[in-house]
C-alpha cells in the first residue's frame, strides 16, 4: 500500500494541563481534497500548526511521505505547502521579492515557476508593488502563491477563504480542483464553513471540542441528510397560504416561512404531491431541493451544538 | 534539506531591503563627522578663552623629565596610601596611578617628550564611537529577530525546510557582519573627520598603551586598530545581549529599547562595581575593554583578561537561552 501523504497517529495536544485536541488520527491519499471542518475552537488550526512544525506535538507522532514531523522535519516540509492564519508577508518589499525569497529557500525555482504561479494566482499587475499596499484579498492569493512555489505534494490551507469575496472564492474552489486533479496535489483545507467544503472536497472529516467526531465522502455526508428516503424541498407558488392548506388536507407536513413552503415528504411521494398541487390550480414556480440546509442539520448533529 | 548558505543569503535580503538598514549606515557617517566637528568647535572656543590671558613661560627641554619624576613621587605616595586601604571605594584608580608612573619612567628611559596637543593617533583611538555603532546594531537586529514574530512573517519562516537553529544562526551572522561594516565604516570616517578637523600632526608618533601591567609600545595606527577592535568587542557583547532577548521575548520594542537601554545605562551600573567587590561579576560593568588599555582598569581588582572572561560567559549564557527559547516554544 502506498505510503500516505499525510498521516496523523493519535496525536494529542496539551498546554499545560489543559488538552486542546487529542487522538487526531488521519490519513489523507494522494491527489485528495480532504476537508477539516468544525466550528470555532474546534482544534482545527491547532492541528495545522502541529502539522507544519509552528506547534510542538505533545503526543503521538505526524508523517509528511512517511517522514516524521518530529525527527525528520527538515525531509517533512521539503513537501509541504502551506497558508496558516493571515498570511504575513514582508510589507516592505513587493510581492515578487518575497516570492523571490521564498524561491531561494528551496533551490531550485526559477524565474519561470515564480511568473507561472504568479499568473495562476492572477497578481501579474500587482506582483511588483510594495505588499503594504495589498488589499486583503491580494494577500490571501499572494499567500496561495507561495504555498504552491516549490510544487508541494501536501498543501495545507487555514481557512483560505477568509476575507475573500465570492469571486474570490469561487476561484480559489477552481485553482484547487485544478491543482489537485493536474498537478496530482493533496489539499488539506479547513473551514467552518459547510457549503464551502460541500462543493470543494472529496472527504471531510469533522472536528469537535478537539476530538474527530467523523471522516466521511461529502457523498456518504449529503446522503446522511436524506434520512430513509425522505426529501426536504422548497416550494414557490403563487398564493403559498393557499398551497399549504392543499397540502395540509393531503397530509403532507409542511409549513410556511418568508421564503417558501418547506415540506418534508417520502422521496417517493414527490410526484404524487406535485400532481396534487397542479390539480388544485396552484401556480408553481419553482421546487428546490433544501438538501444543504440539511446538511447543516447533520453538521450540527454531529457536532453537538443543537443541544447548545 | 535547504542550502544554509541560500538561507543566509536570504536573511541577509531581508536586512538590506529595508530602508532604515541603508540608513543607518549614513547615519554613523554623519555621526561621527558630526561628533569630531562638535568637539573642533568646543576645542576653539576654549582656545580662543586662553589666548586672552598671559601664558606662562614654556620652560626648556630639559626640564620635563625633572617635572616627570616629580610628578611620579606624588604618584607614588598615592599608590602607597590608597593600598593600605580595605575599602574597595578607595582602590579603584590604582591601576590608573601604576600606569601613569609606568609611562612617566618609559618616557624619561627613551626620551619621548609628552606632547602638548593630542596626536593623530591618539584623538582615532579615545574617540569612541563604538556605541553609536552598537545602537545601530542593536536595533538591526532587534528587527530581524523580534520583528519578525512582531510582524507576523516568523510563521511564514518555519514551515521550512530548515531547522530553527539554522534559521537563528542565520540571522545572527548576517547581523554581526553588519556590525563589522558599521564599525568599519565609522573608522574610516573618523580618519577622514579627524584629519579634516585637527589635522593628521603627530600621525607618526608612537602610541604607549597598557597591557598586563606593563607599557607597550606601538605604532599609532596599530594602537588604533587595538583601541577600536576591543571597542567592537563592547559592540559584539551588546548584539549577542540583544540577540538573545529579541529570541525569548519576541518583541521588537522591548528587545531594542532594554538592549539600548541597558547599554547606555551601563556605566551607570559600573559605579555598583566600583563601591562592592563582586561588582565585577556583573555583565554590564566589564563591556568598557578599551578604557583598560588606554587609561587603566576602571576600577579595583579587574583586568582586561578576567573582564573578557566574565562577558565571554555571559555570553554564552544569553547564546544558549535564545536558542533554546527559540527551538522549543511554540510559535503562535
Amino acid at each position: 500500500m502506498p505510503t500516505a501523504v499525510l498521516k496523523t497517529a493519535n496525536v494529542k495536544k496539551m498546554i499545560g494541563k489543559r488538552t486542546i485536541v487529542s487522538n487526531i488520527s488521519l490519513e489523507l491519499h494522494a491527489g485528495e481534497i480532504f476537508g477539516f471542518l468544525g466550528p470555532n475552537g474546534a482544534g482545527k488550526t491547532t492541528t495545522i500548526r502541529m502539522i507544519v512544525g509552528l506547534s510542538n506535538i505533545t503526543e503521538g507522532n505526524i508523517f509528511i511521505n512517511g517522514h516524521s514531523v518530529r525527527s525528520e522535519f527538515r525531509e517533512a516540509m521539503r513537501d509541504v505547502g502551506c497558508i496558516v492564519e493571515n498570511p504575513e508577508m514582508y510589507k516592505y518589499m513587493s510581492g515578487l521579492d518575497n516570492l523571490k525569497i521564498f524561491a531561494t529557500l528551496y533551490g531550485n525555482i526559477d524565474k519561470a515557476r515564480i511568473d507561472e504561479v504568479v499568473k495562476i494566482v492572477g497578481l501579474e499587475n500587482a506582483i511588483g508593488d510594495k505588499v503594504k499596499t495589498y488589499s486583503l484579498g491580494m494577500k490571501q492569493r499572494l499567500g496561495i502563491a507561495q504555498a504552491i512555489l516549490q510544487r508541494p505534494k501536501l498543501l495545507i490551507l487555514d481557512e483560505p477563504t477568509n476575507g475573500l469575496d465570492p469571486a474570490g472564492i469561487k476561484a480559489m474552489r477552481a485553482l484547487l480542483r485544478n491543482l489537485s486533479q493536474n498537478e496530482g496535489m493533496t489539499v488539506l483545507v479547513s473551514s467552518h464553513i459547510l457549503g464551502e467544503m460541500q462543493q470543494m472536497c472529496d472527504r471531510v472529516g469533522i472536528i469537535n471540542h478537539g476530538q474527530m467526531v467523523t471522516v466521511k465522502t461529502v457523498d456518504e455526508l449529503t446522503g446522511m441528510s436524506q434520512t430513509s428516503g425522505k426529501a426536504s424541498l422548497l416550494l414557490r407558488t403563487g398564493d403559498n397560504a393557499k398551497s399549504a392548506e392543499v397540502l395540509v388536507e393531503a397530509g403532507i407536513e409542511n409549513h410556511e416561512e418568508s421564503d417558501g413552503i418547506h415540506v418534508n415528504i417520502a422521496a417517493d411521494k414527490v410526484p404524487e404531491m406535485v400532481r396534487l398541487l397542479v390539480g388544485a390550480n396552484a401556480d408553481i414556480f419553482g421546487m428546490d431541493s433544501m438538501e444543504s440546509q440539511s446538511l447543516e442539520d447533520v453538521f450540527m448533529k454531529l457536532t453537538g451544538e443543537e443541544n447548545k | 534539506m535547504g542550502n544554509f548558505l541560500s538561507l543566509v543569503s536570504v536573511e541577509n535580503i531581508k536586512l538590506w531591503k529595508r530602508f532604515s538598514t541603508k540608513l543607518m549606515v549614513l547615519i554613523i557617517v554623519v555621526v561621527v563627522f558630526g561628533l569630531s566637528g562638535l568637539v573642533k568647535a568646543e576645542q576653539s572656543i576654549v582656545q580662543n578663552q586662553l589666548n586672552g590671558t598671559t601664558q606662562t613661560t614654556s620652560q626648556a627641554s630639559g626640564d620635563w623629565k625633572q617635572q616627570l619624576q616629580a610628578t611620579n613621587v606624588s604618584l607614588q605616595q598615592q599608590i602607597d596610601t590608597e593600598e593600605k586601604s580595605t575599602v574597595q571605594r578607595e582602590k579603584n584608580n590604582l591601576d590608573t596611578l601604576k600606569m601613569e608612573i609606568a609611562k612617566n619612567n618609559y618616557r624619561i628611559e627613551n626620551n619621548m617628550q609628552p606632547q602638548k596637543d593630542s596626536g593623530f593617533w591618539d584623538w582615532i583611538s579615545s574617540f569612541g564611537f563604538a556605541p553609536f555603532v552598537a545602537l545601530l546594531a542593536i536595533i538591526a537586529c532587534s528587527g530581524l529577530i523580534a520583528g519578525e514574530f512582531s510582524d507576523g512573517t516568523m510563521k511564514t519562516m518555519i514551515s521550512r525546510p530548515f531547522a530553527r537553529w539554522q534559521i537563528l544562526t542565520a540571522k545572527f551572522i548576517v547581523v554581526a557582519v553588519y556590525s563589522i561594516i558599521l564599525m568599519i565604516l565609522g573608522y574610516l570616517a573618523l580618519l577622514g573627520s579627524i584629519a579634516i578637523f585637527f589635522g593628521i600632526g603627530g600621525a607618526g608618533s608612537p602610541m604607549l598603551l597598557w597591557i598586563g601591567g606593563n607599557v607597550v609600545n606601538v605604532p599609532g595606527f596599530v594602537g588604533s586598530l587595538i583601541t577600536n577592535g576591543l571597542d567592537y568587542l563592547f559592540v559584539l557583547v551588546y548584539l549577542i545581549f540583544a540577540f538573545a532577548l529579541s529570541a525569548v521575548s519576541r518583541s521588537r520594542a522591548l528587545a531594542t529599547g532594554l538592549s539600548i537601554f541597558l547599554m547606555f545605562g551601563g556605566s551607570f551600573i559600573a559605579l555598583l562595581a566600583q563601591n562592592f567587590d563582586w561588582g565585577k561579576y556583573i555583565f554590564f560593568a566589564d563591556t568598557s575593554f578599551s578604557a583598560f588599555v588606554m587609561s587603566g582598569a576602571p576600577f579595583y581588582g579587574i583586568t582586561l583578561g578576567l573582564a573578557l572572561l566574565i562577558c565571554a560567559i555571559y555570553c554564552v549564557g544569553f547564546i544558549f537561552a535564545g536558542y533554546f527559547t527559540f527551538a522549543k516554544r511554540d510559535i503562535s
